[in-house]
């Protein structure tokens, strides 16, 4: 099938997609676009993570048909032409970024979280970030990154 | 001013958040036209023979273009054990025979135009098994055990029986630990393209150079003939130390399609693709006099190996003979063939598993004496190291103790059991000892400077995530005299020079070696230049006149005589030199060098539910200089949190009946969430040691050494309960 799908801003027409994939197959082996990771492919660690029509999925468990005529925004998206996100930022300076596997699903829930509530308090980091394991950094430079574009963000606003 | 222990951002960072960073999954971009997809079919029984393989339907199903079993796989070379090449190559030889000796031991491969292809034909693929009874656990075949051919006992010192005979206490107790798993976030994942004049393989791994040695081996190549790189990786800790058999299989397959192949694990494949920490049972006999100072250790343990490989590289009790200056240590191991994967290391083999028994003992010694646990180390404090007689390289053991005591707040601590309360939980409070052989290997570095000023460092090493990259930056700069701004660093490729191995806390301590070295040549070599090039400033000075700060070379005393390396440059080319770091040899040490740590730890207990939290944890560490107090920190943090993993939520499980892992995936074998993660602090003692370069330990293992048992500790005194069996599972308390 042919699958129309926006990815960061751009129209993509995709051809000869099977009704079976996943949008996150889509994404890194079709459209040129590794940066979101599989790690686990059924939904278990968040490293996939990829806005749909604003909101955060697990692309390996969204089916590649699902997306059809909608919105998607992956961690290549984040930066505006050179400049980072303030969300990506903070993870190099936090220290939040060891192999980096876990990081780009990370940066789009970590994004969404402060695009909603842009004073996180601890327990709702925590929880937003729930769903994303991290094997390398154990978690707490993690914290310290969305407190930091958080405040950021805040102060820029 | 130097910028080795600074703290500066990870150089690759740019590249890890825009989702630039290309790992082996990611790759090839550019010329992936001709790339195709392997996956494998794994056995479904634990032990037994192929009987039949049906592969009609497989192989006539949509863009399958070769299907590899035993009876038509390329022969392969065993390693012979002496050549082993390091702590985990591979070693089962796959899809050789009929045999299986593992559930998930790959039985079939299959090759196609598409992962969705190859993974639809690879579900069709039938096999048949005369199944025999397999050995599941350790348990089940802990008559049989054995002496391993390989090695005698490590460690006799002094005379144990009389030293148990003569204590006034003695502690016997057996404690059991579990496999686990090692799980980076990454799976294991391999492309291969194979032609006539080179074997190019793009791997997740640990280490390259033992990639390349054990490809050439077992396929009966010249070690010239591959090439292995691995830029990007997404973790390891120990199970990508080495050659395994997902590349095996994907190496197989370029082969014999002549195409770029690319395998890439599942997760529930993780569960039997790369090793596994073993399964361990541990006896340890402690004898003290009364005021707790010790005059015997014993260690009796029974370790797993698999069932078709009986030289385990690793001995659980190597190391317990170094913490503590007692006259009488004995150590000794005993195997177990349990039909399962050949053990490999996993956050330290040694320490991390040896020392969990040995360091909640202590906590139960000093418990029957009455005495502090943090009082009674204090107290067997070893002036020198047990193990060998030598004096410590350096040692900051005891300022571990006093400031990770210090700031966790223990001498607060209430001694007895089930005495602190927050609300309705238990609050216990626990700490041990970690140590951790400081050692390196041989590495090459090769440092390079243009006309435009700018640098590169390269070495054959490996960036597990760990910060390899920043490191190597930032001490090839210094080394150098250049802005780190102005080097670059490379690594993961066998045509750069030489490295070693991503494990064993080797790293930090060899790149860094190997970059001073070269950096400071190619300084030297500068400067040679310079002073005897008419055209510079610098003509006809001695050499050892002319000093360099942030890329300026100038004559001691007058600044204004001097140019920058780019002009120098500019008149004489692209210049480089190389470093070669030998480690000293074990032979004829003279000292010996270790890290040490401290891990002092909170937990919470529910005693309704028997649920525990660790809620605070301090760990100080003496692991010499740290380059990077930034990417230490966060290594020494995600090495706690493993440890927590490993005390409470971590096992892989087995099937008693059939030896099927009964957990294989996230769902199951738990990894520690953020949710888990409480406040953790680390501290660095830092110390100079002039037996080791730079006075680099390395960091890797002992952050997570120490953290288990610990918390073990602190469970015992929070709830008056002495779990010996690892995880502390609510079931355990209850
Ligand atoms: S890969 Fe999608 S949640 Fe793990
Ligand atoms: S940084 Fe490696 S998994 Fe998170």
């Amino acid at each position: 099938m042919r699958l129309n799908v926006t990815v960061n801003g751009r129209a993509e027409a995709v051809d000869d997609v099977w009704e079976g994939e996943s949008l996150l197959y889509v994404l890194r082996e079709r459209l040129g676009l590794p940066g979101s990771k599989n790690a686990c492919e059924q939904g278990e660690c968040g490293s996939c993570t990829v806005y749909l029509d604003g909101v955060p999925v697990c692309a390996c468990l969204v089916a590649a048909g699902q997306a059809e005529g909608r919105a998607v925004r992956t961690v290549e998206g984040l930066a505006e032409g050179d400049r980072l996100d303030p969300v990506q930022e903070a993870f190099v300076e936090a220290g939040a970024v060891q192999c980096g596997f876990c990081t780009p699903g990370l940066l789009v829930q970590a994004h969404d979280l402060i695009e909603r509530n842009p004073r996180p308090s601890d327990a709702e980091i925590r929880e937003a970030l729930a769903g994303n394991l991290c094997r390398c950094t154990g978690y707490e430079k993690i914290l310290d990154a969305v407190r930091l574009a958080a405040a950021r963000k805040a102060g820029a606003a | 001013m130097s910028v080795v222990g600074r703290p500066i951002a990870r150089v690759e960072g740019r590249l890890k958040v825009t989702g630039a960073a290309r790992y082996t999954a990611d790759l090839p971009q550019d010329d992936g036209k001709d790339l195709v997809h392997a996956v494998a079919v794994c056995a479904a029984v634990a032990k037994g023979r192929i009987t039949s393989i049906d592969a009609r339907q497989a192989r006539a199903a949509g863009g399958v273009l070769e299907l590899i079993t035993h009876h038509n796989a390329p022969r392969l070379r065993p390693v012979p054990a002496q050549e082993v090449l390091g702590p985990a190559h591979e070693t089962l030889l796959v899809l050789q025979d009929d045999r299986v000796h593992y559930s998930g031991q790959p039985v079939a491969v299959v090759v196609a135009d598409t992962l969705e292809n190859a993974t639809h034909a690879a579900s069709l693929v039938r096999v048949e098994y005369a199944e025999e009874r397999p050995v599941a656990t350790l348990f089940e075949g802990i008559d049989d055990a054995f002496d391993s051919p390989r090695y005698a006992p490590p460690t006799t010192i002094g005379d144990v029986d009389r030293g148990l005979a003569d204590a006034a206490v003695v502690i016997d107790r057996t404690y059991t630990t579990p496999a686990q798993h090692h799980h980076p976030m990454e799976t294991m994942a391999t492309t291969v393209r194979w032609t006539a004049d080179e074997v190019t393989v793009h791997v997740s791994t640990q280490t390259i150079s033992m990639v390349r040695d054990g490809l050439a081996t077992t396929f009966g190549l010249r070690p010239e003939q591959v090439r292995v790189v691995s830029e990007f990786l997404g973790g390891g800790f120990g199970g990508k130390a080495a050659w395994c058999w997902p590349s095996v299989v994907t190496a197989m397959a370029a082969r014999l399609t002549g195409r770029q192949v690319r395998l890439v694990t599942t997760r529930r494949q993780m569960f039997a693709a790369t090793g596994q920490r073993p399964h361990s049972v541990q006896r340890v006999r402690l004898g003290a006099r009364r005021d707790g100072v010790l005059t015997a250790i014993a260690q009796d343990c029974v370790g797993e190996t698999s069932a078709f490989y009986d030289t385990p590289p690793f001995y659980i009790g190597a190391a317990t003979p170094v913490p503590y200056g007692c006259p009488n240590i004995r150590t000794t191991q005993r195997f177990v063939k349990v039909n399962c994967q050949t053990p490999v290391p996993m956050r330290s083999p040694v320490e991390g598993v040896g020392l969990v028994s040995v360091e909640s003992a202590m906590d139960e010694l000093a418990a029957e004496l009455g005495v502090d646990p943090l009082e009674l180390r204090r107290r067997n404090y070893a002036e020198r190291d047990p193990n060998s007689g030598l004096p410590w390289s350096s040692n900051g053991l005891l300022e571990c103790y006093e400031r990770g005591a210090r700031r966790f707040g223990w001498p607060e601590r209430n001694p007895e059991p089930r005495s602190m309360r927050d609300g309705r939980y238990l609050v216990g409070w626990g700490m041990a000892t970690a140590i951790r052989h400081a050692g390196s290997d041989p590495t090459s570095a090769l440092v390079r400077l243009g006309a435009d000023g700018r640098a590169v460092v390269q070495i054959g090493s490996q960036d597990l995530g760990t910060g390899t990259f920043t490191i190597m930056t930032q001490v090839a700069a210094d080394a150098l005299g250049v802005p780190v701004e102005m080097m670059r660093a490379e690594l993961g490729d066998t045509d750069l020079p030489t490295g070693g191995g991503s494990f064993g806390s080797h790293t930090a301590a060899s790149v860094a070696a190997a970059a001073r070295l070269a950096g400071e040549a190619l300084r030297a070599k500068v400067i040679r230049i310079a002073v005897a090039d008419e055209g510079s400033p610098l003509s006809g000075a001695s050499p050892d006149d002319v000093l360099v700060d942030d890329g300026y070379l100038f004559v001691r005393g007058d600044r204004s005589r001097g140019e920058r390396y780019a002009q120098i440059l500019r008149r004489n080319r692209l210049q480089s030199a190389t470093g070669d770091h030998t480690p000293p040899p074990r032979e004829g040490a003279t000292v010996a060098r270790w890290a040490f740590g401290a891990d002092f730890t909170e937990v919470k207990v529910d005693p309704e539910l028997g649920t525990v939290r660790v809620t605070r944890h301090v760990k100080a560490i003496e692991a010499g200089r740290i380059i990077n107090p930034r990417t230490a920190r966060s290594q020494v943090i995600g090495g706690v949190v493993m440890g927590i993993g490993q005390a409470l939520t971590e096992a892989t499980e087995v099937d008693r009946r059939d030896a099927r892992i009964t957990n294989a995936g996230f769902w199951g074998y738990h990894v520690p969430v953020n949710a888990d993660v409480p406040d953790i602090e680390a501290i660095f003692v830092e110390r100079d040691d002039p037996h080791i370069p730079g006075s680099v330990k390395g960091l890797g293992e002992i952050a997570t050494i120490g953290t288990a048992p610990a918390i073990l500790n602190a469970v015992f005194h929070a709830t008056g309960k002495r779990v010996r069996d690892l995880p502390i599972t609510p079931d355990k308390l209850l």
